[in-house]
């Protein structure tokens, strides 16, 4: 990879989850210290022993989206419809003027697509095989909503679909940049989309063990506690216009900010030498000393055993720096959290505000990272956002805030 | 249960609504595949919603010229035949 080539500059932003439907509400929410994590709603979660998600209510596909289209796809095709959408428009971005094959996906996206999942089970199991519906086998798995974004947008370079449990956003991320580094598009649509709260869906996390049994909301997702008990599931979207400065200048676009670096590094879960690696790469690419960043989305699943880990290897190379984990209000949305976390991040260091991690003052001082329980104000150059999976695969992106890129 | 054209008429406007296709779209006469844009998948789909609702096995034709009127017939007939 030629380090020294392309530069990504961010010129649009997208988003739906449970803080809101677009970007200014989620934004909004974030900043207020609002946890959007509650009883599940959606179905009835008697007998399950997970009883709290963060739900996306009242979501409206956007009008462009044909309903054709919408009744061959699933819940998280949708929210990456309608973030795609947001995405575009936000950046002013023309593509049915750009050309196609320059013009790429990076999705992540770990679970696939429930609601269509249980229909078709009902479809096997009461009906037998010859009833399941025609859409399963193509809404169901995870690179559906890179299919149906590219067939909305009619885009046809280089594209990807990543599936690597909770950093499957960050591999997105990884691999979103490479295709602009690689000079193989000039535009990148980067982010991911989840949407496993459903009965089934919940279920089938539960064995993983990740998942907080807590029922009570404020107490659910703790990030770097000693006493948390895992994650809550949540559900949505991000998307990012990715594009080349060259290209984003020629067309005048306003910019977020520079996405500097991405690196992935994998070894054992429990090794914090990986993460450390990690983000000593992604600096170093990035061309930019520790003591410039300001601030770091942290990965913070809950669990304490691997948050002290991630926490550990943050202090080793980041000493001091304020950490902060949106999921603790959004739930966490595997592949759709870490390009989640970096529309937050340009947005921190747009705004000047360091978003809160919800709950915190909860627990008090005893927590493994310095995250704080209200927004900050605070001037911030260069951030920092961290994905980790369960089986250890590492993910470091470095963002610098608008005018302050290489 | 006896059924009428009506009958099979309601269903195929339900179904085909539930594919997304517009209520306005849906008459006597529009053709399945180049008015109405069905694809090979909305035709498995029309033909597993008719095999519960009415019990039948239809293939429906979205490649050739078959309106929704001619679809309405082929039900009709099937489920004569079903009873007869």
């Amino acid at each position: 990879m030629t380090d020294a080539g392309r530069r990504a500059l961010v010129t649009g932003i997208g988003m739906v989850n449970a803080g809101g439907g677009d970007t200014a509400t989620s934004w909004q929410a974030l900043l207020d210290g609002k946890s959007a994590i509650g009883p599940i709603r959606r179905f009835d979660p008697t007998g399950l022993p997970v009883s709290l998600a963060a739900e996306v209510t009242g979501f409206q596909p956007p009008q462009e989206i044909s309903r054709r289209l919408l009744a061959k796809s699933d819940r998280f095709a949708h929210f990456a419809l309608a973030a795609s959408a947001q995405a575009v428009a936000d950046a002013g971005l023309d593509l049915a003027a750009e050309d196609p094959f320059r013009t790429g996906i990076s999705f992540g996206n770990n679970s696939g697509g429930w609601d269509i999942c249980e229909r078709g089970f009902v479809e096997y199991y009461q009906q037998g095989p010859p009833m399941i519906n025609p859409f399963q086998a193509t809404a169901w798995f995870p690179t559906a909503p890179q299919g149906f974004v590219s067939i909305q947008y009619k885009i046809r370079g280089w594209s990807k679909s990543f599936a690597a449990d909770r950093a499957s956003g960050g591999s997105a991320a990884y691999f979103g940049l490479r295709a602009l580094r690689w000079e193989h598009n000039d535009v990148m649509l980067v982010g991911g989309a989840e949407a496993p709260v459903t009965r089934l869906g919940v279920g089938a996390h539960v064995s993983t063990g990740e998942l907080s049994r807590r029922t009570a909301p404020e107490r659910a997702y703790l990030p770097y506690s000693p006493e948390g008990t895992g994650l809550v599931l949540g559900e949505g979207s991000a998307v990012l216009v990715v594009e080349d400065a060259g290209h984003a200048a020629a067309r005048g676009a306003r910019v977020y900010g520079e996405l500097l670096a991405v690196e992935q590094r994998t070894g054992q879960p429990d090794d914090g030498t990986v993460l450390e690696d990690a983000l000593r790469a992604a600096l170093d690419q990035a061309g930019r000393e520790p003591g410039e960043v300001g601030l770091i989305f942290g990965e913070g699943c809950g669990s304490p055993a691997a948050d002290q880990v991630e926490a550990e290897a943050i202090g080793r190379v980041l000493p001091g720096v304020p950490v902060t984990v949106p999921k603790a209000s959004v739930g966490h949305m595997y592949g759709a959290s870490t390009a989640t976390d970096i529309a937050f991040a340009l947005l921190a260091m747009h705004d000047g505000v360091l978003p809160p991690t919800a709950g915190t003052q909860v627990d008090g001082p005893s927590r493994y990272a310095p995250v704080t329980a209200t927004a900050v104000e605070g001037s911030v150059s260069t951030a920092v956002v961290v994905s980790r999976s369960r089986e250890g695969t590492n993910v470091v992106a470095v963002l610098a805030s608008h005018g302050n890129g290489r | 249960m006896e059924r009428t054209s009506d009958d099979i008429h309601q269903a195929l406007t339900d179904i085909l609504g539930e594919l997304g296709v517009e209520q306005d779209a849906i008459t006597e006469s529009a053709v399945l595949g180049t008015d109405l844009e069905l694809d090979s998948t909305d035709a498995v789909e029309i033909g597993l919603e008719l095999k519960r609702r009415f019990d039948v096995t239809v293939k429906v034709q979205v490649k050739g010229s078959e309106t929704v009127g001619d679809l309405a017939k082929t039900v009709l007939h099937e489920i004569g035949q079903q009873h007869a």
